[in-house]
């Protein structure tokens, strides 16, 4: 049956918008990677307002927690592939438009060649790595990202277009270090608003009305029902983090650099027994004070990707300011080398300082 | 310099209230020593620091009646 002139109406009669921004809806191509509690609501109002084809990435089966946020999936729906049941409910919503599934997130080695298909990106997934790792790609190849994230009662809303994420965040987080939704909870309705928002922003960008948020992040309370708009700006920290071109995009580790379980080494530890142990500096060469006296190896974390050969036999200990870059240096050659024994120094160099050791 | 500091996400837990307001600080990287000082617990966690609704780059100074917003990443979804 062909519903097409009646189905959009009440959207084609606004200002605007029109039959114009109705064709473009029908010829664009959005992929949502995560089809849990932004995808599910993001992916209802596409489908419904008539995008014409949607990518939709997730590896996960439906479970019982899920059923309070992820509005797509139903009772009967629990151990099916989230990714299989959203496609059937979306024709059984639309059946006009065209849905493309993955059971997998693609990850940086392959994943550029799928984005480059798609005219918007949508990050509806839950960890950093795979946060990082969209960015990155969609800067790399000027793709328009709508952003999303959720955290107990509140949201964050994006769209990076001459910007990404890591200029708002230039270090990739430690898995662990900031909650995610399994250990601090999440409000059922939250990842609706922020979905909604994020589905609102692709309507914006691909039929032209009103103005996207492009490289502001929107955050919502819903606690308070407010809102407060940040404008972002290009980052000069964020640049020494990202991959510059696609080949140290795609070897990138990020997984590995989010790896929260290398053993840390606290300074009170490390000074009864400092010759156990080979100290490896990886802070970048103006950063004060220099560990010269303690006989550091030198190796700026920014001078990674140019390789790194071990020659000491003992302890690996990396040390840096805080110590968050040496845990990720020390998880990156923990990965490269299984048989080495990589410790990170707790606190880095500001500990060192504490404790009156510098 | 009176200033008005928001903080968002996990940032509330550690420091117990939504906003502060705070006098004699002067700019950017003087917030953050303080706030450090002050709530010890705020260094484990990430955050960014938006002045008047403004992304702060590099470290910048205060005039009167600035609002300084502190914003840690959020990973759920």
């Amino acid at each position: 049956m062909n519903w097409a002139s009646t189905r959009y109406q009440r959207q084609e009669i606004l200002p605007g918008f029109g039959s114009e921004g109705q064709k473009r809806l029908s010829e664009a191509k959005v992929l949502v990677i995560g089809a849990g509690g932004l995808g599910c609501p993001a992916l209802q109002y596409l489908a419904a307002a008539g995008i014409g084809h949607l990518g939709i990435a997730d590896p996960d089966v439906v479970s019982i927690s899920n059923l309070h946020r992820q509005v797509l999936y139903s009772e009967q729906d629990i151990g099916q592939p989230k990714v299989e049941v959203a496609k059937r409910r979306l024709l059984q919503l639309n059946s006009s438009i065209e849905v493309r599934i993955w059971q997998e997130v693609f990850g940086p080695a392959y994943c550029l060649q799928f984005i480059n298909d798609y005219d918007v990106v949508l990050d509806a997934t839950d960890r950093f790595a795979s946060r990082y790792w969209i960015s990155d790609a969609c800067f790399l190849i000027k793709k328009p990202l709508v952003f999303g994230a959720v955290s107990r009662f509140e949201g964050q809303v994006a769209v990076f277009k001459e910007l990404s994420y890591r200029d708002l965040f230039p270090i990739q987080p430690m898995e662990g270090t900031v909650q995610d939704c399994a250990s601090a909870g999440v409000l059922g309705v939250l990842p609706g608003m922020i979905g909604v928002l994020q589905a609102t922003e692709v309507l914006k960008i691909i039929t032209g009305i009103g103005v996207p948020l492009y490289d502001q992040l929107l955050h919502y309370q819903a606690l308070s029902q407010s809102f407060y708009t940040i404008k972002l700006q290009a980052n000069p920290v964020a640049a020494a983090h990202r991959p510059t071109n696609l080949e140290a995009y795609q070897t990138m580790e990020y997984e590995a650099i989010c790896d929260s379980t290398v053993p840390l080494v606290s300074v009170e530890v490390w000074r009864e027994a400092p010759l156990d142990y080979c100290l490896i500096d990886v802070r970048e060469m103006d950063e004060q004070p220099r560990l010269d006296g303690l006989l550091a190896q030198v190796f700026p974390k920014s001078r990674w990707a140019e390789g790194w050969e071990n020659e000491s036999e003992k302890k690996l200990l990396f040390v840096c300011q805080s110590g968050i870059r040496s845990n990720q240096v020390a998880a990156l050659v923990r990965q490269k080398n299984p048989g080495l024994r990589v410790f990170s120094l707790e606190g880095g160099v500001q500990a060192m300082i504490k404790h009156n050791f510098l | 310099m009176v200033i008005k500091v928001l903080f968002f996400g996990q940032l509330l837990d550690i420091v117990g209230t939504d906003h502060l307001i705070l006098d004699q600080v002067g700019d950017t990287a003087q917030l953050r020593q303080i706030l450090l000082e002050r709530y010890p617990a705020l260094a484990s966690i990430p955050f960014t620091m938006a002045l008047d609704h403004r992304f702060v780059a590099e470290e910048q100074v205060f005039l009167s009646d600035s609002t300084v917003a502190c914003m840690p990443p959020f990973s759920g979804g």
